[in-house]
């Protein structure tokens, strides 16, 4: 049960990609800072399908991405605040930060 | 005592990643944690003998990863994945790192108090 | 010409050693075997054959590893070389009163251990 937290899009750093090829079932990633932009690629999506993805929404709002995140249909977007990214941190054994 | 494990994702020597990493690793070993490390991605280079770390402006964190030992930091994985994809061979590395599957890794991240990803 | 100035500086041989300001030697390569005795006495220490195998050894353990040992893999290092009557902190601690790593270390010329903050 760990909290994997990604702050880099993937256009520039390999935390992602490095989250992924170590995350079990039970995991669970928050996506904040340029992270964020990991839900705008198709590829990135098809493989974050069997995984619960959380992310900032004061992170998807400065970026003017509301719109966008609502046309994802393939999986469930948490979309969540800064009290719930903290009972998420509690929720879960512990936090990798990326 | 608490586990802490210590995760290196950073090529050497384009950024200060490893050495800060590194650094914590002693000191976290001189508090008596036990500590562990884990080397992927382009971190896995720094398992390369005959670096001069200097002549590209570093300072030589490097010359210590024989002193593991001593630091009783007995852990040291090396992540195959990322051995394989930079074309590395066990036989190469200049210390005595476990190179293991993905999922080594993975429980060794469930299993530590701690993860510190440098 | 104008003599560089640092802040905390000691002159050696008309060389001018530049120190952090706890007396530590900023470059390793200014030390000389002949200054140890000089920074031995800004510990109280006088140097006998017994320190000099501690100073050597850390000197070395430097050089090595690139890195000044704490206490603790002092200790564990001298055990593995130098036999366990050396490689216990009591021994270390009669030649170096105030803390083995600590002083051996700023005699030695080596940068003061992490740990000891």
């Amino acid at each position: 049960m760990i909290l994997h937290h990604i702050q880099t899009s993937p256009s520039h750093d390999n935390a992602m990609r490095l989250c992924l090829r170590y995350i079990r079932s039970g995991d669970s990633i928050i996506l904040t800072a340029d992270a964020v932009n990991v839900l705008l690629y198709q590829e990135w999506l098809n493989l974050l399908t069997a995984v619960p993805v959380y992310v900032l929404k004061d992170e998807i709002e400065a970026r003017g991405l509301a719109g966008k995140l609502a046309d994802i249909s393939n999986m469930k977007i948490n979309v969540i605040d800064v009290d719930e990214f903290v009972n998420q941190t509690l929720h879960h054994s512990k936090v990798i930060t990326w | 005592m608490k586990k802490v494990c210590i995760v290196f994702r950073h090529s050497p020597y384009g950024t200060t990643h490893t050495r800060e990493g590194i650094d914590f690793a002693l000191l976290s070993a001189s508090f008596e944690q036990q500590v562990s490390l884990v080397f992927c991605d382009e971190a896995v280079l720094h398992l390369l003998p005959n670096q001069q770390a200097e002549l590209a402006g570093s300072k030589d964190y490097v010359a210590v990863f024989k002193a593991f030992d001593l630091y009783e930091i007995e852990t040291v994985l090396a992540c195959k994945a990322s051995l394989d994809a930079l074309g590395i061979d066990q036989n190469e590395l200049a210390i005595n790192a476990q190179i293991v599957e993905a999922a080594t890794i993975s429980a060794a991240l469930a299993d530590a108090d701690e993860v510190l990803v440098f | 010409m104008v003599s560089p100035v640092f802040e905390f500086m000691f002159e050696f041989n008309g060389q001018i050693i530049e120190t952090d300001k706890q007396g530590y030697l900023k470059n390793v390569e200014d030390w000389q075997q002949e200054m140890a005795p000089l920074l031995a006495a800004t510990e109280n220490i006088e140097l006998t054959d017994a320190h000099w195998e501690v100073i050597h050894f850390v000197r070395h353990f430097y050089l090595e590893y690139k890195t000044s040992p704490a206490i603790r893999v002092l200790v564990k290092a001298i055990g593995q070389s130098l036999g366990p009557d050396k490689g216990n902190s009591k021994y270390l601690y009669t030649l170096f009163p105030v803390g083995p790593a600590k002083q051996a270390t700023k005699i030695a010329g080596l940068p003061k251990p992490a740990k000891c903050l």
